[in-house]
């Protein structure tokens, strides 16, 4: 008995054991088609939320473009919006078209059927209110239309949308068309330039006070190329607005030494800056933006990348030299542009107004010196308003009794 | 009796229009002398240009003072005897209150004097860029100008029957109050008479214009 | 007689608690006029009517020929006037205080000033707001009569000085009245004072001018009488009974005004036996005269 014991017990062992590992496979197995369902029912459960996400995206552009029954046009540009806001609207793009047309003249045709533009309506939901004892709570709105969203489709890409006050002013719905016609106009020009102009060809009027304004913010810029280029130096506007190439060295082409100690503290964007000058200790870098050490600015500047110094002459100032020489280049200017071959934006440039770029830049300048504010005396109309309120406080004072 | 009334007037507020005539000396010093970026000949342009711009900002502050001070010590006197030695003299109420006024335009005409005299000094000894101006003349006439504006106002409240000034006061405030509430409540979308307010007030011809602009002692 | 001051029914209620009612008071020309009443009676709201400070609700007001408010700044070029309380300017000096009114007055007599800054011995460095009651009383009195006026307002000119600044002021406008021929109303509730210098009188009391005679007139017109034995109810006398007081026994004193000796008789006429008339002073007829107003009685 005794010998058949160990026998029955390494049987009884082995069995267990076997009996143990069939477990754990079955258990594995068992597992494995577990996970195989749920992994298969979490699937079916994203493919329906997919579907229903899709079917939800549908229907909500359906509600949303249900009610646009209006479709408006005016010269090239036309628009799509609710029978509310048609009159708005048509008024609205007739004014975007006819300033577009001023400057692009036939060019304007090249957007009908490539520019689409949607005039949306928007009721909120509900507006919040406020009760002492519950705080702020949301209610249901009253369908009222709160806001509306005029939105640019270039060749199915959207451009730009933008939200407005209800009641749309016509101005400002005709100023925002525009700047979606101006950055569709930027998408069929050569890239170069495209990214010159930040996308966007003005083309607008220019505002009153602009040139003065241009002048006072050219005259006191950060870039010593810009402010001799204002001064009168042709070769460092040529320099400041990039219109051959950008320099290798744009700190030396575009900076004087005195500029450093401003511009190590502002080039770049500021967290990427200070990232940068991790290596410079914090006294050094007072060294340079305090006490004007320009040896250590140099070196703070060299730690920057040379994307933080991006072209110093203003967007404004860029897109003002755009439409002068598009006014130069007179009616085919803008299809001159789109078609150069030319790489230098000062070419480009060129082609558009079809003479030399330094006579498009010279009328520039003289232009923006011409500018130059006179005096900052007070305008006629603010001493009249303030004479006006004198008076009546001085009636209103003569009339008085404070002894009663 | 011009020259009687502005003595009286200068003779009360002279501490602070001698404080204030100090003070616009020492903006211009302070902002031409303090430039962080100045070298031996000239200076750094946009720093000088933040410098005088953030400068506009004191004068402003300072003609806003000054126009308080000057308004309250024209009626000081008066008031704190009920008017009686004022209504005493020999000649109609509204010729006083003009003689009041024009001294007090006076006195500020002196701190606006002061500003232009020490803004034209300081800007004359600095070694200015070739882009930059001085306008200390523009300067002073905005000042003189901006600083009128409030000192009406304070004078005109200070003048009238403070019975009328506290049916006003109580009506505006009742009616601001009201607004708000029937904002607050969503009866109107957004407070009517605030924004209406705030537009009269701060319009580009608004009695407040001159304090949206900049008051630049030195300009391109 | 003209009229320096006239006033036809003016009324006017500055406030809730105080009105001037119909109030009719003459000030002839020449006269120094004392205008009598305890505090409150409306003395300086009437005066304040007169300069044109205060516009009256009704009535009408002329002043050396001016329709007040309208002609108040012609009238006032021609006034002195001394307000019960301080009124000048606490931040100048007394050499400059005097320069500011001369500038208004085109009438300014720099020389009287001078003596009269003299005379009050007030010095003209001196600041107005350090200078004592008494000072800044004199220094009001100076201006005053400086600018040579023809009729000197007064209000309470006295109240609240020494004697001895009072007699200085006193005696400095009884010497400018009686070199000018000017005329004077002097608003006081010191009695006693105004017996002194006054040919005028007016009473006034709880808004309303309740005498106003000729000083004469109101000091020997008021008498008391000791009276026995006079029956409860007496007809129409000769003399105005302002009040009857019982005393002891069957005696009364009677406040009487208009009294003549021979009236006596009347008095022995109802049965009733006169035992004595007594004079009454200024002050003692100026009570007599408030306690018979305001107990309702005939004035």
């Amino acid at each position: 008995m005794s010998d058949r014991r160990p026998l029955v017990s390494r049987f009884a062992v082995v069995a267990r054991a076997f009996m143990a590992c069939a477990l754990v496979v079955c258990a594995g197995a068992l597992q494995a088609q577990q996970d195989a369902a749920l992994i298969a029912r979490r699937d079916s459960l994203r493919a329906r939320a997919e579907a229903l996400r899709v079917e939800v995206a549908r229907l909500e552009a359906i509600e949303r473009d249900s009610g646009l029954a209006a479709d408006v046009r005016a010269g090239g540009l036309h628009l799509r919006t609710t029978d509310t806001l048609r009159a708005v609207a048509a008024a609205a793009l007739a004014d975007a078209d006819a300033d577009a047309r001023r400057m692009l003249g036939a060019e304007a045709d090249l957007l009908a059927n490539h520019l689409q533009f949607t005039l949306r309506e928007h009721r909120a939901p509900y507006r919040w209110t406020y009760s002492r004892s519950g705080g702020p709570s949301a209610v249901e709105a009253d369908g009222r239309i709160s806001r509306v969203s005029l939105e640019g489709t270039l060749d199915d890409r959207d451009l730009l949308g933008v939200s407005l006050d209800y009641p749309v002013d016509r101005a400002e719905l005709a100023s925002n068309a525009l700047m979606i016609v101006e950055r569709a106009i930027a998408h069929r020009l050569p890239a170069s330039i495209a990214a010159w102009l930040n996308y966007r060809v003005p083309l607008r009027p220019d505002p009153p006070g602009f040139w003065p304004e241009l002048y006072r913010t050219l005259a006191t810029a950060d870039a010593a190329a810009v402010r001799r280029c204002v001064a009168g130096d042709r070769t460092s506007c040529r320099t400041a607005f990039a219109l051959d190439s950008v320099p290798v060295d744009r700190v030396a082409a575009w900076y004087d030494a005195s500029d450093y100690p401003a511009l190590a503290r502002n080039a770049g964007d500021p967290l990427q800056r200070s990232g940068m000058y991790r290596s410079v200790a914090r006294d050094e870098q007072d060294d340079c933006t305090v006490r004007n050490h320009l040896d250590t600015c140099r070196r703070m500047l060299a730690l920057l990348p040379v994307e933080a110094f991006r072209i110093p002459m203003p967007e404004t100032a860029r897109g003002s030299l755009t439409r002068l020489a598009l006014e130069m280049g007179g009616a085919r200017a803008v299809e001159r542009l789109r078609t150069s071959t030319d790489t230098s934006v000062g070419q480009q440039l060129a082609g558009a107004a079809g003479a030399p770029v330094d006579s498009v830049l010279d009328r520039w300048m003289q232009r923006v010196i011409a500018a130059r504010p006179s005096s900052p005396l007070p305008s006629a109309g603010f001493v009249l308003a303030s004479l006006a309120c004198i008076a009546v406080c001085v009636t209103w004072a003569v009339r008085g009794q404070p002894w009663k | 009796m011009f020259r009687a009334v502005l003595y009286t007037q200068w003779k009360s507020s002279r501490p602070v229009l001698l404080l204030a005539m100090l003070v616009a000396g020492y903006i211009p010093v302070q902002t031409l002398r303090s430039m962080p970026y100045k070298s031996a000949d000239t200076y750094h342009i946009p720093s000088l240009y933040y410098g005088i711009t953030t400068a506009s900002t004191y004068y402003q502050l300072l003609a806003l003072a000054t126009a308080a001070v000057v308004a309250i010590a024209s009626w000081q006197a008066d008031a704190a005897r009920q008017h009686v030695y004022a209504l005493s003299l020999p000649l109609p109420r509204w010729r006083f209150v003009l003689l009041r006024f024009g001294a007090g335009a006076a006195l500020l005409g002196t701190v606006a004097a002061a500003v232009g005299l020490f803004g034209g000094v300081a800007a004359a000894l600095a070694p200015l860029p070739p882009m930059l101006h001085a306008y200390p003349v523009g300067l002073a006439i905005r000042f003189w100008l901006g600083a009128l504006v409030p000192f009406a106002l304070i004078f005109a409240l200070l003048a009238s029957n403070p019975r009328i000034v506290r049916i006003l006061v109580t009506a505006g405030v009742t009616l601001v109050a009201v607004d708000m509430m029937l904002a607050a409540v969503g009866v109107i979308e957004s407070p009517v008479i605030m924004t209406w307010m705030a537009e009269a007030i701060y319009a580009s011809n608004g009695p407040l214009a001159a304090f949206l602009s900049k008051w630049m002692l030195v300009d391109v | 007689m003209s009229n320096a001051i006239s006033l036809k029914h003016v009324a006017y209620r500055p406030s809730k608690e105080f009105a001037i009612r119909d109030l009719t008071m003459a000030v002839p020309t020449g006269a120094i006029y004392g205008f009598l009443g305890p505090n409150g009676s409306g003395k300086t709201t009437t005066i304040k009517l007169i300069l044109g400070m205060q516009e009256a609700d009704d009535g009408l007001i002329e002043v050396l020929g001016h329709q007040i408010p309208q002609g108040a700044p012609q009238a006032l070029a021609r006034i002195g006037y001394v307000p019960e309380k301080a009124h000048l300017y606490a931040s100048l000096t007394v050499g400059e205080m005097m320069d500011h009114h001369r500038a208004f007055y085109g009438t300014w007599d720099a020389a009287r000033a001078e003596n009269l800054r003299r005379q009050f011995a007030l010095r003209t460095e001196q600041k107005v707001e350090r200078l004592s009651k008494g000072e800044a009383g004199k220094l009001m009195m100076l201006l005053a009569l400086a600018t040579q006026p023809e009729l000197l307002v007064l209000d309470e000119p006295t109240d609240g000085l020494d004697p001895v600044v009072r007699r200085d002021v006193l005696s400095a406008l009884v010497e400018y009245v009686s070199t000018r021929n000017a005329t004077v109303l002097v608003s006081s509730h010191l009695v006693h004072e105004q017996e002194r210098v006054c040919d005028w009188v007016g009473v006034m009391d709880d808004g309303a001018l309740i005498a106003e005679m000729p000083m004469n007139t109101f000091r020997s017109g008021i008498k008391r009488l000791r009276v026995s034995g006079a029956p409860p109810v007496l007809p129409a006398a000769p003399f105005t009974l302002l009040g009857r007081t019982a005393t002891a026994g069957t005696e009364e004193e009677w406040g009487v005004r208009g009294w003549q000796p021979d009236m006596a008789a009347w008095v022995t006429a109802q049965g009733a036996t006169l035992r004595e008339v007594i004079d009454l002073d200024l002050e003692e007829s100026f009570v007599e005269l408030l306690s018979t107003a305001r107990s309702g009685g005939t004035l």
